[in-house]
């Protein structure tokens, strides 16, 4: 994987490779969480501190790939208006890929959509280059997620919980039609609270 | 019969493709979003389709010349449509029959296309008779309205308003009264020399008696709603408005003696399409699900008559109600007398111009979240505050 982001994605774009340093976390842990953090994409063993709680009972090697951070080293002419989820992940096992958009909420605004048209535009243009999509090929299970760590409310008042409990339903995640994602061959999914993903081998 | 739909560039729609229409179609989205107008050119559509239908029933049955044209301009304008048609506006309306041949109304170029040349004509196996409702977000007016009688002849609500005020006068000479037990009254219909007169009466000890016109908004919003799906469901009889039908447009040719039957009316397909806008209007949480089960009950329960249902809401309650119907279904038992398979449900938001579908796949559920966004913004908000 770093190959293709420090070689054929500038090589593709006409542009200078930027550094990967920091940007790529390697784990095969059991049960990790990825959190968002300005600049920083942090892999955090302790629950609870991430937006995307990832559960790897086969002890898959993972790789995951600070694509924003990434994005962000480009000089602002390649930067502008270019769409960039938050990460990358890929299984070493030639069994996954997967783009992922972390929200910890902000007021109003309307994140999902927002989600879902970051991750297409990244999509789109990691597609592009020819390695990367090559690359992709070799992994059959293929899916933009997006996770949102959810809100609570102060204890003696039960809204949030009890609107959020429709995703206590279903601890994998929903997936959900969607076929600006389906017609790359990606499935599309949404993580909201405890919901995980669950990678196996 | 499978029905599609794909609508570009029309008013606040941007480029909107459903697939599938099922059997409950349901529209989320903010105000604005364009949920009222994709329903309403729906309707339109149908509508359309079951007139080339009755076209093609009297080719078949050797009425060569149509007794009606198609006036598009007209129907844009009842829609509300007229300043949301431009050059580029596209629709394509397909219904794919249980032998799997497709028919296409399409509107592009300002023009209707799929019901003029002789390849457009809908073989007599596939032939559907419908019947459309379409009942406004204005419903509350109705049981004034009605009241009012006479005395309002001539005045003019907007063709939707109308369309479903006839509704509910034609379903009040059926419906002498009508039980609401969620809302502990019933409804009697009682006719005067003066026309008919609607009370609502407290039942479960709340003795009362008062005119519609006077009772909560809610009940006057409820009411409407539940006597036109009471009345498609148990008491309109589609063979007699189809003969009624096609003897009126008859008589328009002056052919009733080449008219020559293909087959009997009475084995032709039928279907009621019922459209409603904010089934919830007025009505608290719980009283908004019970409405629904009465709807999904009426229609699809106990339904003399073949419906699909279809409407727009702003409501949570509704949606994740929906879930518990579903479960209903899968656990074989009902929920306050309803229950809905997860195949015959559709649930889209409307956003930004283009539908999003929000039935999950990989379990029988919809995703609510959208809904639930704005209780978890509010108290995010709140925490940022400490």
């Amino acid at each position: 994987m770093e190959d293709l982001f420090l070689t054929s994605f500038p090589q593709h774009y006409g542009q200078a490779s930027p550094s990967l340093d920091g940007l790529l976390h390697e784990t095969n842990a059991s049960n990790f969480e990825i959190e968002d953090c300005q600049e920083h994409m942090n892999v955090h063993l302790q629950a609870g501190l991430g937006m995307a709680r990832i559960e790897n009972p086969d002890l898959l090697n993972l790789r995951i790939f600070n694509y924003e951070g990434y994005i962000n080293r480009f000089s602002h002419q390649f930067q502008h208006g270019k769409k960039r989820c938050d990460f990358l992940l890929a299984s070493d096992n030639d069994r996954y890929f997967v783009l992922g958009e972390l929200k910890d909420r902000n007021p109003f605004d309307d994140v999902e959509q927002g989600a879902r048209k970051q991750l297409l535009g990244s999509l789109l243009t990691i597609l592009n280059v020819p390695e990367i999509s090559a690359f992709i090929d070799t992994k059959p299970i293929r899916n933009c997620c997006y996770f949102n760590k959810q809100a609570s409310a102060p204890q003696v008042i039960n809204a949030t919980d009890a609107f959020n409990r429709i995703n206590e339903l279903q601890h994998d995640g929903f997936e959900m039609k969607d076929h600006k994602f389906m017609q790359h061959g990606f499935g599309y999914y949404e993580f909201y609270g405890a919901q995980t993903m669950k990678l196996t081998a | 019969m499978k029905e599609s739909i794909y609508i570009r560039n029309l008013g606040p729609i941007h480029e909107i493709n459903i697939e599938e229409i099922r059997p409950l179609t349901v529209f989320i989205g903010k105000s604005g979003s364009g949920k009222s107008t994709l329903m309403k050119a729906i309707a339109l559509f149908r509508w359309i389709h079951k007139m080339h239908n009755i076209r093609s029933f009297l080719k078949h049955s050797n009425i060569s010349k149509s007794p009606f044209r198609f006036r598009m301009e007209t129907y844009l304008k009842n829609c509300g449509f007229d300043k949301f048609i431009n050059a580029s506006t596209e629709i394509e309306y397909i219904t794919t029959s249980s032998s799997g041949r497709e028919y296409k109304i399409g509107f592009s170029g300002k023009k209707l296309r799929g019901t003029t040349s002789n390849a457009d004509i809908i073989d007599q196996h596939d032939l559907l008779f419908n019947k459309i409702s379409f009942i406004s977000e204005y419903r509350n007016v109705i049981p004034l309205w009605a009241d009012r009688g006479a005395a309002a002849a001539g005045a003019y609500l907007g063709f939707y308003f109308h369309e479903g005020f006839n509704d509910f006068d034609i379903a009040s000479e059926a419906i002498k009264e009508l039980e609401f037990p969620y809302l502990d009254l019933k409804l009697i219909v009682r006719k005067t020399h003066f026309g008919k007169k609607f009370l609502v009466m407290g039942t479960k000890g709340a003795e009362y008696e008062i005119d519609l016109k006077n009772s909560s908004s809610g009940q006057q919003n409820a009411i409407p709603v539940t006597a036109i799906a009471e009345y498609y469901s148990k008491h309109f009889d589609f063979d007699l408005a189809i003969n009624s039908s096609i003897i009126k447009f008859l008589g328009h040719t002056g052919r009733l003696k080449d008219f020559k039957p293909i087959q009997d009316l009475s084995d032709i397909q039928k279907k009621v399409f019922i459209h409603i806008e904010e089934p919830e209007l007025s009505l608290y949480p719980d009283a908004q699900c019970q409405l629904v089960a009465s709807l999904i009950s009426n229609c699809f329960l106990n339904s003399h008559n073949n419906i699909e249902l279809m409407f727009s809401t702003h409501s949570p309650y509704i949606i994740n109600y929906l879930n518990l119907l579903m479960r209903a279904n899968d656990r074989n038992s009902l929920i306050d007398n309803a229950k809905l398979p997860y195949e015959d449900l559709a649930v889209f938001l409307i956003d930004e111009g283009s539908n999003q579908d929000l039935m999950v796949q990989n379990v029988r559920l919809v995703n609510t979240n959208p809904l639930s966004n704005p209780i978890n913004d509010i108290y995010d908000r709140y925490s940022r505050l400490d």
